[in-house]
């Protein structure tokens, strides 16, 4: 099982939690194509801890308990 | 004269003498305003030494070129005077619609010396300046004040609360209620004036160079801010707690006084519920397009707030996951006129010296300062701003209070200014930001949470060290200029500084490229390094708890990180041409124009 979590303006894309059923080599790219957000509406990944921009985080391949947080942009302070 | 009104209102409480002197322009462009220009005059005028709650000390209330323009967020000014908090130099920043309003009197800034025998509050209008009795305003809230000294639409009134008439090292100055020049403990200084407010009523328009260019210049820096998805959504639909989620994902929301870095509630206390259960309506300053300001209703209070910050130290940092609860202390804040970063980190660092058994003579009056306890916030950010019971204990804020327990090292702060929303093991270059802040724990002199976290304008891995010291000095010159032009900062989430560069041209006359808007910034962070040195701030000073040094995060996505200042602090005194401990070289003074 996946646990994907939607934060702020991409919560219209399935609410806060959603969770996937694992399948060998799947992608974040396939979970974000999978719940229709467009890359555009992307700004920062967290894949287990590692946290990046969606560049370098789409294709990286993601295991079975995983826990993936997706942002938009923001900022504040 | 252009960006400028030309003229400064020097007011002396001693003598109760009111001067208008003219602006020394040239002094002024190179300074740019505001955070800038106050700190030269402040530099020039007192001796860095002195007692920061003594009459010698000065009130420096002090506006940018672009404040009181059509320039997008153009209404911001500077609070700049030495800290009673940190013994360093103070600049805190404040929104809202006064500082434009003061030069719409006439003025660019306003000097506040010596002190008056009874409480005063000054008036300004285009016509007349005058220093009243205020002896009957004494005592009373932020609210009141303003309520009471409001008498017309073109009036905006700055005010300290009973916080700062108690001298409370960690008393804001308020402007149109609920805006803060929070840190530092600058409305002490105003307390220790017996200054309560400051009305001002004006109409005036600030000239501009070329009217034209600023008009296109305007344009395309608004539509910057509605393009830009930070600017022209995220914080106008969620306000700086959208910060929460990703902060605690990240594993460096610190919790319980930064001893972990995931607060298991952080979706309650989050930008997201704040917008789901008690916005009524965004907040926005003088001319600001992006309006990330809330204003909140609970079934207790309603007002302006809470911010990130504040929502980070009263709830996770004490533990705390109430959001209504978490909106009460902020409300009694604005009311008391008090920091609302340093109460709750000061709440917080009680609540850990409480957990070790520090404070178990203390009469809790039935509201124990533990961490978790949502009902002690509240009640305890009125006793310290009150200086009621334990709450005088409280009231100078964290520093001072864990110092008296034997236990200076729980204070999270960085010379004796609270360290805001983001644990440093989490975030390298934030991390140098802290320690070499020339204010202290402050996360706004340079911002590198933008680029190690929001990955604004790259994304840097947070951990990773190359290159930290050249983007947080950067970082920490571009704030610099942006603090002293009446802007605000969160533009630079859209704008860069040749976008800053050119609106300063069109407005002021000058030829500037973003190289020597950098190179403004950096002068200004110069002078307030040499500031702090003279009012005698070791070098040693440029650092962080040991908590960040030497114990690894416990848990989380920051699990078994400390922070390595020591490998980064070096280049970046380097870089800055200062000296191997922290000190600005005479070469790179003169080669600054020092």
């Amino acid at each position: 099982m996946i646990t994907v979590k939607l934060y702020s303006a991409v919560r219209k894309y399935g609410g806060k939690e959603v969770l996937f059923d694992h399948k060998d080599g799947m992608t974040v790219r396939d979970i974000v194509e999978d719940l229709k957000i467009p890359l555009k509406e992307l700004s920062i990944i967290i894949l287990d801890n590692f946290d990046s921009t969606p560049d370098i985080m789409l294709d990286r391949t993601v295991k079975d308990g995983a826990l993936l947080h997706l942002f938009p942009p923001m900022a504040g302070g | 004269m252009f960006g400028y009104m030309g003229k400064l209102l020097r007011i002396n409480l001693t003598n109760n003498s009111i001067k208008v002197e003219d602006l020394d322009l040239e002094l002024a462009k190179k300074f740019v305003g505001g955070r800038g220009l106050g700190t030269k005059m402040l530099y020039d005028e007192i001796d860095p030494k002195i007692d920061a709650l003594s009459p010698e000390n000065k009130l420096f209330f002090i506006n940018g070129p672009m404040s009181g323009t059509p320039t997008p967020t153009g209404g911001r000014y500077m609070v700049v005077t030495k800290s009673p908090l940190s013994g360093t130099i103070a600049s805190s920043n404040s929104g809202g619609t006064w500082g434009a309003r003061l030069k719409y009197a006439g003025y660019d800034g306003i000097i506040v010396e010596g002190k008056a025998d009874m409480p005063v509050y000054i008036t300004v209008t285009e016509e007349n300046v005058e220093i009243n009795d205020a002896f009957d305003l004494w005592g009373k809230t932020v609210g009141e004040t303003t309520d009471i000294l409001q008498k017309e639409k073109k009036t905006n009134v700055l005010a300290i609360g009973p916080a700062g008439e108690r001298l409370s090292k960690i008393a804001a100055i308020m402007n149109d209620k609920d805006r803060a020049a929070g840190r530092s403990g600058v409305g002490a200084v105003m307390g220790s004036k017996n200054l309560k407010a400051i009305v001002v009523t004006g109409n005036l328009k600030v000239s501009l160079f070329d009217e034209e260019a600023t008009k296109a210049n305007n344009k395309e820096a608004t539509q910057k801010l509605k393009d830009n998805p930070v600017t022209g959504e995220g914080l106008p639909a969620y306000g700086t707690a959208v910060l929460v989620n990703v902060i605690n994902a990240n594993g460096m929301f610190p919790t319980n006084n930064f001893q972990e870095g995931v607060f298991a509630n952080a979706e309650d206390i989050s930008g997201e519920t704040l917008a789901e259960k008690y916005l009524v309506r965004k907040d926005p300053c003088h001319r600001c397009p992006i309006g990330c300001g809330r204003y909140t209703k609970t079934d207790k209070v309603e007002g302006g707030g809470p911010e990130y910050e504040t929502i980070w130290a009263f709830g996770a940092d004490c533990g705390v996951k109430d959001l209504a609860k978490i909106i009460e202390a902020n409300y009694w804040c604005n009311q008391y006129g008090i920091d609302t970063i340093s109460a709750g980190a000061t709440l917080a660092a009680a609540m850990e010296l409480s957990q070790i058994g520090l404070l178990d003579h203390v009469d809790f009056e039935g509201h124990k300062l533990e961490f978790g306890n949502d009902d002690a916030i509240v009640y305890w950010t009125k006793k310290l701003a009150l200086r009621e019971g334990f709450g005088d204990e409280m009231a100078d804020g964290s520093y001072r209070l864990c110092e008296k327990y034997g236990r200076a090292d729980l204070s999270m702060s960085v010379k004796k200014l609270e360290i805001p929303a983001y644990d440093p093991r989490g975030v390298q270059g934030h991390g140098l930001n802290y320690a070499t802040s020339n204010r202290g724990g402050c996360h706004v002199r340079g911002y590198m949470i933008s680029p190690e976290i929001l990955g604004l304008p790259a994304k840097l891995e947070r951990q990773e060290l190359k290159d930290k010291p050249f983007w947080t000095k950067t970082f920490q010159d571009l704030t610099a200029f942006i603090d002293s032009t009446g802007l605000c900062l969160f533009t630079s989430f859209a704008l860069g500084a040749d976008d800053y560069a050119k609106i300063f041209n069109s407005i002021v006359g000058t030829s500037w490229n973003g190289d020597d808007v950098l190179k403004a910034g950096e002068r200004i962070y110069n002078i307030e390094k040499q500031f702090n040195i003279e009012a005698g701030i070791l070098p040693e000073e440029d650092t962080l708890p040991e908590r960040f040094l030497k114990v690894p995060m416990p848990a989380g996505p920051t699990e078994g990180h400390v922070h390595r200042l020591s490998e980064l602090l070096p280049e970046y005194y380097e870089l800055r041409g200062w000296d191997s401990k922290g000190a600005p070289t005479k070469e790179r003074l003169e080669d600054l124009g020092l």
